[in-house]
This record gives structure tokens, sequence and C-alpha cells, in this order.
């Protein structure tokens, strides 16, 4: 593998984990001003906002410090589409990672799941107890 | 035209090393992994904002018509590059100040500046407010782009245009093709993502 090649992958993992983390605080802190109790890691909006800032600051803080930032001029940087499509695919792991995340950290909290009602459903229920009130809907059926 | 346009990069570009703190500033704005990722991040988080069911699918729409745009504005520009093929401003001119790394693409249209307006645009359509925070967002990194010596003026207006125009004729296009929209949202409903 070529060094230009070794550096490309390597600083596209970074930034992938880097839109990962920027992401998921994205979605704890849209999460908590829609009152979406269901994705947040800690079922509380000040809390989400708190996670919300730390996750990107720390990533941003990582990613500077680890020298991404500053490619060698005769290797370029991640294009355009690339990072595009990385952006994406951070962007749906993120939404993954938040509902996994809020689903084991809230196992024990009693939700009032109502599958029905699309993204809405998550404010009182994290997307386990919905899924498990769906399966149970269906075995009645 | 295009020399007013060389001589504007000129007199910009001159600034730097005026103002070591500017150009910090700068080095951070002009970076294709700061003001980039910010201002997806924000468009992004328009699909979970909303009090209401119906304030959301709105917010939704508006990252979809972004996302779309942007993704189609960087294959336009893919296509124009294959016809026209502006060098870079450190390329062109002598004593260019370059704060970041030396893109090896094309300059005109600047696929940056498309990518922020079509952004901003698609958000735009359906949330003012956000929108016109991603457009400042979308000002604020052509800005950067041109001082850092990676464009000329002329390449970050291309762009923003490029990104615009993309982003109103796709947006126009999915007003046409509500019902896929909708069984797409119908979709997304059920896995709760909607």
């Amino acid at each position: 593998m070529s060094r230009r090649t070794a550096a490309l992958i390597s600083l596209a993992a970074d930034y992938f984990i880097l839109v990962l983390c920027v992401c998921t605080g994205v979605v704890q802190i849209a999460s908590a001003y829609s009152r979406l109790n269901g994705l947040l890691f800690i079922p509380d909006s000040r809390a989400g906002y708190l996670i919300g800032l730390a996750l990107p600051t720390g990533a941003f803080t990582w990613f500077v410090h680890i020298g991404d930032v500053g490619i060698p001029g005769d290797l370029g940087g991640v294009e355009g589409f690339q990072q595009f499509g990385m952006f994406l695919g951070a962007a749906a792991a993120a939404t993954g990672l938040s509902a996994v995340v809020s689903s084991l950290t809230q196992y024990r909290r009693k939700g009032n799941p109502a599958p029905g009602l699309g993204m809405d459903a998550l404010r009182e229920a994290t997307v386990l107890q919905l899924v498990q009130a769906r399966l149970k809907e269906r075995r009645r059926r | 035209m295009i020399e007013a346009d060389q001589q504007l990069f000129e007199w910009f570009n001159g600034f730097v090393g005026t103002w070591t703190w500017f150009d910090n500033i700068m080095k951070v704005l002009v970076s294709d992994f700061f003001l980039p990722v910010l201002i997806a991040a924000a468009a992004w988080s328009l699909w979970f904002v909303g009090r209401t069911g119906s304030e959301r699918r709105r917010n939704q729409l508006g990252f979809i018509y972004g996302a779309i745009g942007a993704g189609f504005s960087n294959l336009a520009i893919t296509l124009v590059n294959g016809h026209l093929d502006r060098a870079r401003p450190f390329i062109t001119l002598e004593d260019v100040n370059v704060l970041f790394y030396r893109p090896t693409d094309p300059s005109f249209p600047s696929n940056a500046a498309a990518f922020a307006f079509a952004m901003a645009a698609g958000v735009w359509v359906t949330n003012r407010r956000m929108g016109m925070a991603i457009g400042v967002g979308a000002v604020l990194f052509s800005v950067a782009r041109v001082y850092a010596g990676m464009h000329f003026p002329l390449d970050v207006a291309g762009g923003a245009l490029v990104g615009i125009l993309v982003t109103y004729v796709f947006y126009r296009a999915l007003g046409m093709l509500q019902p896929v929209l909708n069984f797409g949202f119908w979709l997304l409903r059920q896995a709760f993502l909607a």
C-alpha cells in the first residue's frame, strides 16, 4: 500500500469517527429540544444538551490534536463526494447508536410505547420498548 | 472579468500574515473538516426537530432538499470540470499565501461553496431561521477559501450559484414526486425514524 493510500484511509477513518461523534451529539441536542426522551442517553433534557455539546467539542479537539487538519500538501484531502457519502453513513450510524445506547441506559425505565405514532412515539418510550410493543401486538393478532 | 477576479483575490489574499490571530481563525474556518461538518450536522439536526409531527416533517424535507441538492451539485461540478479546468490561484499566480493543504481538483466552480450553499438553500425552503444560520456558515466558509488562497472569488460565487440552482431544481422536482415522498415517510415511520 502506498504512503498516499494509507494516509487517505487513515484520514477517512478519522473523519468518519469525527462525524459519528458530532452527529451523535446533534441527535442528543435535537432530541432534548424536541422532547424525544426515548433517544436521550440520560432521560433529562439538560443532560442531553450537555452530552450533545461535549461530544462534538471533544471530537473536534481530538481531530485537531491528532493532526489530520494539517494534511501534507502533496497528499490532498478526502474528496468532497467521499466526505458527503461518509457524512450520510456516519449520520445514519449515529442514529442507530443513539437508539441502541438510549434503549440500554433506559432499560429499566417504564415507558408508554405507542408504535403507531412514528418518531413521536419516542417521547414516551425507547426504540427497544417500541419494538417489543410492536412484537406483542403482532402476537396478539 | 477574470483579471478583476484575480486582482480582487490578490488584494484579499494579501492580508494573510497581517494579523496572526485572524489567520488562525481562518485556518479553522477554511478546513474541510470543520464548517462543512457543522453545516451538514446542523441540517441533519432538523431530522429530529419539531414540537409537532407536521413541523418535524417540514424540517425533514428541508434536510432532504439540502442533501440531494448538495449531492447533485457535486455531480454537476464534476461534469463541469470535465470541460472547464481552471487552475487554483497558487498555481496560476506567484506569491500566493496558502493557509491550508493544496487541493488537486479544478478551482472553478468551488465544490466547497456549492455544497454549503446547497445545504443552506435546501433548509431555507422549509426553515428560514436555520437556513439563514447555515447560509452565514456558507458565506464564512466561502470567504475563508478565498482568503486562504484556495479559490478565486469567482470560483466561490460560481459554486454558490450551482449549489442554489441545483437545489432549487430538485426542490421543484421532488414537489412533483409527493406520492413517492409520502411512501418513503410512511416506511420511515414504521421504523420510528420519521
